[in-house]
């Protein structure tokens, strides 16, 4: 039963891809992890991104994933807080588990190793055949400061542009809040991002929530059995799952149940965030 | 020189590139001589302290930063870190070196409460964050509910969303309480709830899912806290309040576990809670109709919240559980026992047009007693699979009326009905889905229905016309109605389907019967009771109605269209058989009643629609008797004995644009009807006595129906606003002492609800109505307007330890009263919450208002009706929730 792979009709958008298909989580192992660092920032946003493009793009409705940045003295971690509820739900062993379908199952440690970043997907073995884990140099942005400032959250916010991976971006940075973080792979700002978005619209983060921990969080890394590979390679994965999942899943050795007739299931505009 | 004038302008280029780039470089160390990397140094305008270029200090504590703004003279460097106090140094805008000594100190920021997302959406479903709407105050899911934007909630407990009645209410996705999901909404804990979630376009069969249009109307669930499934919770109310005494208890155990679910009510009050709409159902099948052929003349309650003017003694028990088996088999039981027994005390002026004559004015003072013990009970299997769906519900309903009024007019008339009504009826339905796109459904449902009622009126009246001249002391009307029915529909889905386009043919046939008697007696002063054998005076009637129906409806739908084309061919055939004349009639009608439904979703956000409909109606046994019926003490009426026919025309346009990001929602219809009758009903008078008999002559009306409902919600102070207008204009004839008139109603209204949180401590909400109805009656210069303005302000105050002050204030006023044009209510409340329990102190009705005053039309009659209030008191109530 394990072995079987449910796919129910509803939309359910994983990282940065649009995707018609929605696979429950399967159980990770919570308890296996690596500290990395502690800390004592948290700062949560709300990611919108659109869920589906086979109307007219500006048109669609967004779907909208709970994230949280955690920043420690030397590593971060960006990871959705609905992924991690339902996970632990799952751990539990409760059942009707009510799983937000905008969870992305992505996981972003800044600055480590040094200098790197550290990207996991650890969607169970299931969603894409795999949990999966690669590095990369911390990316390099190339900021434009402007003059233009916003208010959000209270703190004050100066605009900054910058292009990232095909798509032109448009941050808002709070000089107040010292840190050259913020959500996803974004940062190199002299002060937190609370928001960004790219110029179509199509994918926007905003900060929520700022909390002072009293007590240090852990950074955890949990010690999946990752595929170690590179971003293009993870790109390739995140591509042919979404292009065709049957062919996907049947290659990847699934047995698939639970699933209309194949026809039914509508083709999916493969969107991803980072387009090189 | 060709060559010195190519360097020079690229020369002095390169001096400006030179000159407008500023470096300033330096090491960051902390006190002990460290250097601290990671650092941020930006910098900033004097003025604006904008950032205007930055840099980050490497491990070793060396910067390196560049900027090309040479305007001010001077700016400041700001070095800053998690865990440097911040610095800033005012510094000369020129190239330098510059080594900062930093103090390490980890910085304390500006915490921000985590914003919850309010309302978000993915797919059809909306989701409504509970915790963002609630205030301490809200006890149960209704209270909560009535906040959410885009969802509204009746006067009488409905849940519409966008305007649309729902068409299913969930608990954690188990249909319990079938329609009266009152029960829920006023006893589920707002507390236990964790989202409620609207479901659009919901289709409550799976297995049509996909194989008929998206339902226009939606669904709502409530999604549980975890916490709050699985267990036994108790909501329990204990109410006790004078002058005079009066108490209101309830105690409402229930249970949601994940294949079980149970909701068991029992409430009584005598404080003016109107407990029958508790058990209404909001989506029951009416099969029958004709319910009411006799009443008691009693006041007419006003339009305003129950609790104001009901004087009642009433119990309500209610059973409600669902099963769910692994199979997805669901067994449904609801049982519901109320017994109500309510005074209504009051006084009408009535003002009757008549044409020539100055208007007749009957002015009554009434009092009256009803007992009313209804029982329902339902119970429904489904099976709602992807592939098979088969469902039955049976529903056996039985209520007992009795009602005892007095009329004050002139003399006093003493008037008694009995109306035991007794009924039975089940559905079934199958749906077989062959593939993704076929499948087909057998429905049948029937029923039974009996209505005998009784009315008495002493003393006799009447008498010339009723009693040939002779005096009697009473009189009693019988009447009977039974009703059987049975309904058969064959639907097949996508037989025949190309693209986008599919053909459902479907096939119904159903039969009617119905079956009147009525029969008058009097009672001579003798005190012998006597039939009146005058055959204009009674009736028995059956009546048999087959009906055939072909239809052939054309669908077709992409992402942008969904076109609904239905042509449907009817064959009616009619048999009456009148038994006192010994006269049986029939009768046979082909009809095509074509429809066509277009939407176009513009956008996800913005759907158009258009409809248009052809439609024949054909009266039944009820539009037809043609014996009189005393149907209350001043009113005998009868039908033509012609079958009354009509036929209209309807077409309407629609807009709806929802922006659930923004909280914008707006929605608006226009549709103008067009109808066509054969028979006109009229009034005479004979004194008081109005003898009610239709004209055979085919007249037209038109009306035209406009509204329109704008939302928007805010994120600020929870400022929600919703405006309605509404306009009707409707062209219609009538008949009045034999004369024929045009006339001509016109109405507008305007609601408008604001509800604000405009501090922490105070919620606020504002309603307001306000009406203009105008009549013209053609030959004659009778044009009557009036206007009426409602406004209704509530205000919660949270006082500190859990206190919690609300204020109600309630303006009504009337234009056209002839005694109190305006009327004000004005009640305070303190409630103290401690855990789980809530005390609260009412003070209802501090002004002391006696009387409830109201005004209107009915064509071209006007009525003043005057109704008792409930006087101030004082209750003191206790609510808990046991777990």
């Amino acid at each position: 039963m394990k072995k079987l792979l449910f796919i129910f009709i509803a939309v359910f958008c994983v990282p940065f891809i649009n995707a018609q298909y929605f696979t429950p989580p399967i159980e990770i192992p919570l308890n296996k992890f690596k500290v990395l660092d502690s800390a004592q920032l948290k700062f949560t946003y709300f990611f919108s991104y659109k869920k589906s493009f086979s109307r007219n793009e500006s048109d669609t409705a967004f779907v909208v994933d709970k994230q949280v940045l955690l920043v420690g003295k030397n590593v971060s971690k960006y990871y959705s807080q609905y992924y991690l509820d339902c996970c632990e739900r799952v751990m539990k062993k409760v059942k009707n588990i009510p799983m937000e379908k905008s969870a992305c199952s992505f996981e972003v440690f800044k600055n480590y190793p040094v200098k790197k970043n550290t990207v996991t997907e650890q969607a169970g073995s299931y969603r894409y055949g795999g949990n999966y884990l690669y590095n990369e140099d911390k990316p390099e942005f190339k900021w434009t400061i402007d003059k233009d400032t916003m208010t959000l959250l209270g703190y004050t916010c100066q605009k900054a542009t910058t292009t990232f991976r095909g798509r032109n971006y448009t941050a808002w940075f709070a000089p107040e809040i010292p840190s050259n973080n913020g959500p996803w792979k974004f940062g190199g700002l002299p002060g937190l991002i609370l928001k960004i978005s790219d110029d179509k619209r199509n994918f926007i983060f905003e900060c929520s929530g700022i909390q002072q921990l009293d007590k240090p969080e852990s950074i955890k890394l949990y010690t999946l059995n990752y595929t170690k590979l590179t971003r293009q390679e993870m790109s390739k994965i995140y591509a042919r799952f979404f292009k065709d999942p049957i062919k996907f899943f049947s290659e990847a050795g699934s047995d698939i149940i639970g699933m209309v007739d194949a026809k039914d299931i509508p083709k999916s505009n493969y969107n991803p965030i980072e387009l090189e | 020189m060709k060559l010195k004038r190519l360097f020079f302008p690229l020369f002095l280029v390169s001096l400006i590139n030179i000159q407008a780039q500023t470096v300033i470089q330096g090491r960051i160390r902390n006190a002990d001589g460290k250097g601290v990397g990671s650092a941020s140094l930006s910098i900033r305008s004097i003025a604006a302290k904008t950032v205007l270029g930055y840099a980050f200090s490497n491990e070793t504590g060396v910067y390196k930063l560049t900027h090309n703004n040479t305007v001010p003279d001077s700016l400041n460097l700001v070095v800053s870190g998690l865990n440097i106090e911040t610095k800033t140094v005012r510094i000369k805008n020129v190239s330098q070196t510059l080594n900062v000594v930093i103090n390490e100190k980890e910085q304390k920021l500006k915490e921000v409460i985590v914003k919850q997302q309010k309302v978000w959406q993915r797919k059809d479903t909306i989701n409504y964050l509970v915790s963002a709407f609630i205030d301490k105050k809200d006890l149960v899911i209704g209270d909560v509910l009535k906040k959410m934007p885009g969802i509204t909630v009746d006067k009488d407990g409905g849940i519409l969303w966008q305007g649309k009645p729902i068409n299913t209410f969930y608990i954690e996705n188990l249909n319990l309480l079938k329609g009266r999901y009152g029960i829920a909404t006023n006893n589920v804990a707002a507390n236990d709830v964790a989202t409620v979630q609207v479901l659009e376009h919901h289709e409550p069969v799976k297995a049509l899912e996909g194989l008929v249009p998206p339902s226009p109307t939606a669904a709502i669930n409530l999604k549980l806290k975890e916490e709050a499934k699985g267990r036994l919770s108790i909501m329990s109310k204990l109410g006790l309040g004078a002058a005079p005494i009066q108490w209101e208890n309830e105690v409402v155990p229930m249970i949601f576990a994940k294949n079980f679910q149970n909701i068991t009510t029992y409430k009584g009050n005598n404080a003016g809670v109107d407990l029958s709409q508790e058990i209404y159902s909001f989506n029951s099948h009416v099969r029958f109709n004709g319910d009411n052929m006799l009443y008691v003349n009693t006041a007419n309650s006003p339009w305003i919240d129950s609790k104001r003017y009901l004087f009642n003694n009433s119990n309500v028990v209610t059973v409600n559980t669902i099963a769910k088996t692994d199979s997805n088999e669901t067994v449904t039981v609801n049982l519901a026992y109320l017994n109500s027994q309510e005074n209504k005390k009051g006084s009408a002026i009535a003002s009757y047009y008549i044409p020539g004559k100055e208007n007749l004015v009957v002015s009554e003072d009434m009092n009256s007693n009803s007992n009313t013990n209804r029982l329902d009970a339902d119970i429904s299997y489904d099976r709602n699979e992807k592939k098979n769906n088969l469902s039955n519900e049976l529903n056996l309903s039985a209520l007992w009326d009795n009602l005892r009024g007095d009329v004050i007019s002139g003399q006093t008339v003493h008037q008694e009905l009995k109306k035991p009504t007794f009924s039975i009826t089940d559905r079934f339905q199958w749906v077989k889905r062959g593939s993704v796109t076929k499948g087909y459904q057998i429905s049948t449902s029937m029923g039974f229905k009996s209505i005998p009622q009784e009315l008495t009126i002493t003393p006799g009246m009447y008498s010339d016309l009723l009693n040939t001249g002779q005096d009697y002391s009473l009189l009693k009307q019988e009447t009977r109605v039974n009703n059987f029915n049975i309904n058969n529909q064959i639907n097949s889905y996508s037989p025949i389907s190309f693209g986008d386009f599919s053909l459902n043919p479907n096939v119904e046939l159903d039969g009617e019967y119905r079956n009147l008697t009525s029969q008058m007696h009097v009672q001579d002063n003798a005190g012998m009771m006597k039939a009146i054998e005058t055959d204009s005076m009674r009736n028995k009637l059956d009546w048999t109605k087959y009906n055939a129906q072909v239809d052939l409806p054309f669908s077709y739908r992409n992402s942008f269209w969904d076109i609904r084309l239905s042509l449907p061919i009817n064959y009616n055939y009619i048999v009456i058989n009148n038994k006192i004349k010994n006269d049986k009639q029939n009768l046979s009608r082909l009809y095509f009643q074509p429809r066509f439904n277009i939407t176009y979703h513009a956008t996800a956000k913005l759907d158009l629609s258009a409809n248009y409909g052809y439609n024949n109606t054909m009266g039944d046994v009820m539009q037809f008797y043609p014996g009189y019926i005393l149907s209350g003490y001043r009113s005998l009426s009868r039908k033509a004995g012609h079958i009354y026919e009509s036929q209209s025309n309807r077409g309407s346009i629609g807009v709806d644009y929802k922006d659930i990001i923004n909280l914008w929602f707006f929605t608006s219809n226009i549709s103008y009807t067009h109808n066509k009758s054969n028979l006109l009903y009229g009034q005479n008078f004979q004194g008081i006595l109005s003898v009610n008999t239709p004209l055979e002559r085919d007249n037209i009306s038109n009306n035209l129906n406009s509204y329109a409902a704008i939302v928007k919600g805010f994120d600020w102070k929870k400022l929600s606003i919703t405006i309605n207008p509404r306009y009707v204009i409707t062209f219609s004839k009538t008949l009045q002492e034999n004369e024929l008139m045009d006339y001509t109603s016109k109405g507008l209204s305007i609601h408008g609800l604001i509800s604000c949180k405009p501090v922490e401590i105070i919620n606020f909400e504002y309603r307001s109505e306000w009406s203009k109805d105008l009549t013209i009656i053609s030959n004659s210069d009778n044009t009557r307007d009036y206007s009426s303005w409602t406004n209704n302000l509530k205000l919660d105050i949270d006082l500190p330890k859990d206190f919690i002050i609300t204020g109600v204030f309630e303006h009504y006023y009337n234009s056209a009263s002839t005694t109190n044009k305006t009327l004000s209510f004005i009640d305070l409340g303190l409630t103290y919450i401690w855990n789980k329990t809530h005390i609260s102190l009412d003070w209802k009705n501090i002004l002391n208002t006696t009387n409830y005053v109201t005004y209107y039309y009915d064509g071209i009659n006007s009525f003043q009706n005057t109704y008792r209030i409930r006087p101030a008191t004082i209750m003191l109530k206790v609510s808990l929730q046991i777990k």
